[in-house]
């Protein structure tokens, strides 16, 4: 049960209910495996104190 | 002694200074005038030389307004001289002819500006002084037109929260990268300000929803690392292939203006390391007890938040500056897909 209030933010944020619907009716897979690489490979994400480059899409 | 380590820096944040001229409600580094003993250039030469020592990917400038540091591209071209990449975050308020002509011939790998406002109100408001919305899309025309590597990052509060779609609007198809994340109270910016943990979940949606709905060709966007973790339903919204530890003494070092070392600058200064000006960066980057925290981080460190979480050994309590500034410890923060579902919709 989705609550209103999600709605409510999304609509906000020009999500229409089958937008959201969309999203919340798929599970992710949060199941993975580390590969046997250095963890400078395989981070690619960015802190809120740092950047991603457009050159890194 | 110098030890190897095997961490290896990916990317170091440097505030080349903390003189800035604007002044943001959600600086989380109070920045305005300059720290009392910033490093000098020769300091700072030998600090670039460091950072190619210990293996250094990418070279962070940041400030305050680096932009402001007389020497900025003296020591960009070190930073590529020594074979690093440069990335620079501005506020893009600070231009001229001839800044974008260094930076042209710099080629950094990245040059970021902070978007905080789909209007000069909203903006020039958060940014605490009018007319840096103009000055900002002005910067950013410049650099568009001779092909500098453009990324707007905003920082999601309150008060910026329903122009996100009016900004997506303004980023569509313009080749400009777009770098999401969200406020927390470090510094000046007041805690009432703060995203609601629904308003968190939603921009995550809103994420969602464009990288789904748009190729990264149309446009290229990110959930910084405090857009996280584990959700059922919301797809990790970084490029790691996880929802990763926070990264600060692991893949990331800080380094403040005055030479202090620091695994992330959202941490308070109890988290400094050392330095650089007293000990060489390599003795504190190899230094086996350096970034404990995180580099000998273990389930039972995990905060009153997440102790109980399937997956709190692999996010390790999510965002050290978010947990710190919401509940004055690490590895606990609040602000978790993960645990917002579970409220929301009572799922496991």
């Amino acid at each position: 049960m989705i609550p209103n209030e999600i709605y409510k933010m999304g609509e906000d944020l020009g999500l229409t209910k089958d937008i959201i619907d969309d999203i919340l009716s798929r599970e992710v897979n949060n199941e993975y495996k580390i590969e046997n690489t250095s963890p400078v490979e395989i981070y690619k994400g960015v802190g809120r104190y740092s950047t991603v480059s457009i050159n890194d899409f | 002694m110098n030890q190897k380590s095997s961490y290896i820096p990916k990317q170091v944040v440097w505030e080349l200074t903390l003189k800035c001229n604007l002044k943001c409600i959600h600086c989380g580094s109070l920045a305005g005038k300059a720290r009392d003993k910033e490093l000098s250039t020769i300091e700072a030469i030998n600090l670039c030389r460091d950072l190619a020592e210990i293996n250094t990917k990418e070279v962070c400038f940041m400030g305050g307004e680096p932009f402001l540091r007389k020497e900025w591209f003296k020591l960009g071209k070190e930073v590529k001289d020594l074979g690093m990449r440069l990335l620079i975050i501005s506020n893009g308020t600070i231009f001229n002819n001839d800044i974008i002509s260094k930076l042209f011939q710099l080629q950094p790998y990245g040059l970021s500006m902070s978007l905080d406002g789909a209007t000069a109100k909203t903006h020039d408001y958060i940014r605490g002084v009018n007319g840096s919305f103009k000055k900002l899309i002005e910067f950013i025309s410049l650099s568009k037109k001779v092909d500098l590597p453009v990324t707007v990052i905003t920082t999601v509060n309150k008060l910026n929260f329903k122009e996100l779609p009016m900004i997506k609007d303004f980023l569509l198809r313009k080749n400009i990268a777009w770098q999401i994340q969200n406020a927390s109270p470090e510094g000046r910016f007041p805690k009432k300000l703060m995203l609601s943990k629904e308003e968190f979940y939603s921009l995550g949606l809103f994420i969602a929803s464009i990288q789904k709905k748009y190729s990264k060709e149309e446009l290229p966007i990110i959930g910084a690392h405090c857009c996280g973790y584990h959700s059922k339903y919301i797809p990790r919204l970084g490029k790691s292939p996880q929802w990763d530890v926070c990264q600060a003494g692991i893949t990331t070092l800080s380094i403040k203006s005055n030479g202090d070392v620091i695994g992330c600058l959202s941490m308070p200064d109890d988290y400094i390391e050392g330095n650089c000006i007293d000990k060489r960066i390599s003795e504190i980057w190899n230094n086996p007890n350096s970034f404990a925290y995180n580099r000998k981080f273990k389930k039972e460190d995990l905060g009153e938040n997440c102790k109980d979480c399937k997956y709190g050994k692999i996010c390790g309590g999510g965002c050290m500056g978010m947990s710190l500034s919401l509940t004055g410890k690490p590895h606990n923060d609040p602000y978790c897909y993960y645990k917002i579902e579970k409220n929301l919709y009572r799922t496991d």
